[in-house]
């Protein structure tokens, strides 16, 4: 299976803690200097959308936002340019996205805001490719599996998210406990296999 | 087993014709990658499936400190100066705003998959999706075809979508229910030969009611007002039609063509007014080329006569009273009884939201609801559940409105105080729908390539200022319309609003400043019945206080029950100029540098980013267009000559021939079929018997391998036939266009 679109999603520690307006100057510098990988080409505001895409980095290969459906979280999503391999394409998701935490949590306008690191959401967003169902599910969760427990541990839990049929397909990773710095490590070092 | 594509699994879904026009735009991808099809050939083609250009696809954005150069992956372009690979913008055509559920669900779908998550409603009931990928647009295509969608003629110089009030059917003034006509309309003009070579676009609207507002037929190339006269004692059904209605940079008012065309006249004359265009209206400079330009030159006299001439020659169309017999079977019906609102305790905000967002119908226990959606957005997910939420309480009737809001049509008025709960828990119950909150936006600088000023900012701003002190505002300002435009062209219809504005830029020492041009007074009942006079430019920062000002000074002076726009009128232009002056300064860049951006926008302002913009399309000929579709079945001949389909290649080299053949006759007879024996016989008569098509060298060589193609018996094709019938195609068309070339040149000569 090879779905062209897979996003991740972290979540803010305190939702409170989300000045959405201080983003907009902050993703028009990272796109002028270059803060997270990608070809990054615009900032679009959501602002004014309750529970929507909020704030996002728009970019060729994928676009950054500080999401605010359901929940506010950094996501990531890659658009193009698959790798063919899903679990070489969610590596590089899981890097850009925790990257961005990392250095969104740098940022000085940002009051301190921090990320859940146990609590991730991937979404396939093919329905070409990846049809919510049990059977993608599967396939999905074991293609991926190795991954998530190379970085989130061993104990990692991994649930299905929504199960209607039109909704995209989530996978929701639990973990006991992470941590951020150990989480870029790991992902640091190339895949063996 | 066939590969999993949308292709494959939607081929059962789509309409045989679009299934196959999509194909043949994805050949003209191909053709376009490969080198064989010009930049300005291609954009028009892709701006007339809907696919759109958008900011920074030229490969440049200002940074806030620079221009830099966008590295975008491939050196292919998608129309001049276009880069293949740069997001852009796609709009569908959702024909008098009307979706069912199930589409619904699939422009969600399409939003997550290739979009951005978000839908944005027009102010024509389009929807349009942003920042998506040129090579997702085949696919895109198809999962709308599949559910009846197409954005066929979306963009480009051809008719527009056809706009209509949302309130038809259910209107308690309307003269009858229009839907079924745009409809019928629709279908007649989608790809209609006589409608292929206009200079400019074309925007046909509907309305139910000379009196409001929603069919907005005064600002439309062609306005249809449904009306019911006497005729012979019968009460019969036709339209009052306008023509030459249009806003941009240089506004006119519609002219009334024809006081009552009957409903079995309505598509016939309607493409006489079409045909008189195509035949007169400009082409080569497309700031004088839209209808309103050619009704000013000719007059409105005039043309009416060459329209009745036109009448009495255009060949007759059984489809032209075709759809009249499915008029009777014609229904929108409630999904629910009509029950009426019990009395009792009510939800919070429930009736704060019931006196701005719910309209009584006509028809008795039966209530409109509108979603009043912030600039014209919703995400996906809203889509869907709002998709959940219409199949519950009123099965397929929902439609977009040019206020970029949503209505639910045919709820029961006892389910009201539900439905405002299911709304809530989707954020979808916002009140001070229609009111001066809601303010109607184009893209501007968000995404569009020709915007100056951030209207999407502006209306942002506004929307949440005027939100926090709604609750203290007086009547006669709470009911005032606000509309923005990023640029003159006005897709944000500030011309008609109380209070518009348009972005334009000023200079301020060695800065360029973002600045509103304030038009005041624009009437948005009577179909948009007067348009707004140009005050003056205010800087962009300025805008809320002077909208403060504006309507602070309104209530003091009104007399008695003034609206605004006659306020305005009667303090005249150089009164309100004062008003405005105190908010036309700009500060230093030392005193208040934020005067220097635009809202919503951290970079300095600048105008560096404006492109050229697509609104206009390409003036492309309509022999250029129609040769492309016959060089894209010789490419797919190729293609299914190369998957060893020897018949299927033989068959589609054939209809490339045919199709070079019919390009050619059309630049003599409009009117020419798509009957292959007819297309031959024409060609013959006008091109070969002429010599006209005579090559200096091969003569009538490339003409004879279209005859003997078209005689040739049924035959098994074998490899090598297939092969030959290929490379004859591709000479023959490599002649027509020679041909092409030579006419218009010799042409040329003679005007000299
Ligand atoms: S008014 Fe101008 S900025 Fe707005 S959408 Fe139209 S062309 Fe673009």
């Amino acid at each position: 299976m090879n779905p062209s679109r897979v996003s991740a999603k972290i979540f803010v520690d305190d939702d409170a803690s989300v000045n959405e307006a201080a983003l907009i100057p902050i993703f028009h510098r990272w796109i002028r200097e270059k803060v997270v990988d990608g070809m990054l080409i615009d900032v679009a505001d959501y602002i004014h959308v309750p529970h929507g895409p909020g704030v996002m980095l728009i970019g060729h290969e994928g676009d950054y936002a500080l999401d605010m459906a359901s929940r506010p979280g950094m996501k990531y999503m890659m658009k193009r340019d698959s790798s063919g391999d899903f679990a070489t394409d969610l590596r590089l998701v899981f890097t850009r996205v925790f990257s961005a935490c990392q250095r969104l949590a740098e940022e000085d306008n940002m009051q301190g805001i921090s990320f859940n690191v146990c609590n991730v959401r991937i979404k396939v967003h093919d329905r070409l490719a990846a049809p919510n169902s049990s059977e993608t599910y599967a396939i999905l969760s074991e293609l991926a599996g190795p991954l998530i427990r190379e970085i989130f541990g061993a104990d990692v839990k991994v649930l299905r998210g929504s199960e209607d049929p039109r909704d995209c397909i989530a996978i929701c990773i639990e973990a006991a406990s992470a941590d951020i710095e150990q989480i870029s490590n790991r992902l640091a070092v190339p895949a063996t296999s | 087993m066939s590969a999993r594509t949308w292709k494959n699994l939607l081929a059962d879904q789509m309409p045989e014709g679009w299934a196959h026009e999509i194909d043949q735009f994805e050949a003209q991808m191909e053709l376009k990658k490969l080198g064989k099809l010009e930049d300005k050939i291609f954009a028009e083609t892709r701006l007339r499936r809907g696919a759109y250009g958008q900011r920074y696809d030229n490969g440049q954005r200002h940074d806030g400190v620079d221009t830099r150069q966008l590295a975008f992956p491939g050196d292919h372009t998608k129309g001049p100066e276009t880069v293949w690979d740069a997001p852009g913008m796609h709009r569908i055509k959702i024909p008098y705003g009307g979706m069912s559920n199930e589409q619904m669900n699939v422009l969600a779908d399409l939003a997550d998959d290739y979009s951005d998550g978000i839908l944005h409603i027009t102010t024509r009931q389009d929807i349009q999706l942003h920042f998506v990928h040129i090579e997702d647009t085949p696919d895109l295509m198809r999962r709308l075809a599949a559910v009846g969608i197409t954005t066929r003629e979306a963009c480009g110089n051809s008719v527009r979508n056809i706009t209509g009030c949302p309130l038809a059917g259910v209107c308690r003034d309307e003269a009858f229910d229009i839907s079924p006509y745009a409809k019928a309309l629709m279908h007649f003009f989608l790809g209609h030969p006589d409608v292929q070579d206009f200079g400019r676009k074309f925007k046909p609207a509907f309305s139910g009611c000379a009196q409001h507002a929603c069919g907005l037929t005064n600002m439309h190339d062609l306005g249809l007002i449904a009306k019911i006269k006497d005729v012979d004692g019968k009460p019969t059904r036709g339209f009052a039609m306008y023509i030459g209605g249009g806003l941009g940079a240089v506004p006119h008012e519609a002219k009334l063509l024809f006081d009552f065309v009957t409903e079995e006249e309505l598509l016939p004359v309607s493409q006489c007014v079409a045909r008189v265009y195509t035949r007169l209206g400009e082409k080569r400079n497309r700031n004088r080329a839209r209808i309103k330009f050619l009704v000013a030159k000719l007059g409105i006299d005039e043309y009416r006569r060459l329209v009745e001439e036109e009448r009495k020659v255009v060949p007759h169309d059984d489809r032209w009273t075709a759809y009249l017999k499915e008029l009777p079977h014609y229904e929108d019906s409630p999904l629910k009884d009509a029950v009426q609102l019990s009395a009792g305790a009510k939800p919070d905000g429930f009736e704060d939201w019931v006196r701005t967002n719910v309209y009584k119908q006509r028809q008795s226990g039966y209530v409109v609801v509108t979603i009043n959606l912030p600039l014209g957005d919703a995400t996906s997910d809203q889509f869907r559940k709002l998709a959940d939420v219409a199949a519950e309480y009123v099965g397929d009737s929902v439609r977009t409105t040019v206020e970029q809001n949503l209505v639910l049509r045919w709820v029961s008025e006892a389910d009201l105080p539900s439905l405002y709960l299911r709304l809530k828990d989707i954020h979808l119950a916002t009140p001070g729908a229609g009111t001066i909150v809601d303010i109607t936006a184009c893209p501007g600088t968000d995404t569009c390539k020709l915007g100056i000023a951030a209207s999407r900012g502006v209306a942002g701003e506004l929307r949440s200022h005027l939100t926090a002190k709604r609750d203290t505002l007086p009547d006669s300002v709470k009911g005032l319309k606000i509309k923005a435009s990023g640029c003159f062209n006005s897709c944000g219809q500030h011309h008609l609003s109380d209070l518009g504005f348009y972005g334009n830029s000023r200079k301020v020492g060695n800065y360029a400043v973002p600045h509103f041009q304030v038009v005041l007074g624009g009437q948005w009942e009577e179909n948009g019945g007067a348009y707004g006079m140009m005050m003056g430019a205010v800087p962009s920062k300025r805008i809320p206080e002077l909208v403060d000002s504006l309507t602070d000074t309104f209530v003091q002076q009104r007399e008695g029950d003034e609206s605004f726009r006659q306020w305005i009128a009667r303090l005249g232009k150089k009164e309100v100029r004062e008003l405005l002056k105190p908010f036309m300064t700009v500060p230093s860049y030392g005193e208040d540098p934020s005067f220097y951006t635009d809202w919503g926008d951290a970079r300095e302002f600048t105008l560096g980013d404006m492109g050229v913009g697509e609104c206009a399309g390409e003036v492309v000929s309509m022999f250029s267009m129609e040769i492309s579709k016959a060089e894209s079945e010789a490419f797919d001949a190729q293609v299914a000559f190369d998957d060893e389909d020897y018949a299927g290649a033989d068959a589609l080299a054939y209809k490339g021939m045919v199709l070079a053949a019919q390009a050619l006759v059309r630049t003599q007879f409009w009117d020419i079929s798509n009957d292959a024996d007819q297309i031959v016989d024409e060609f013959r008569k006008r091109f070969f018997d002429t010599e006209l098509f005579y090559d200096r060298y091969a003569k009538g060589k490339f003409a004879q391998y279209l005859f003997d193609r078209h005689e040739r018996d049924d035959v098994e094709v074998e490899r090598d036939t297939a092969r030959s019938t290929i490379e004859e195609t591709n000479l023959f068309i490599e002649a027509t266009h020679a041909c092409e070339a030579r006419l218009t040149a010799s042409t040329a000569e003679v005007l000299k």
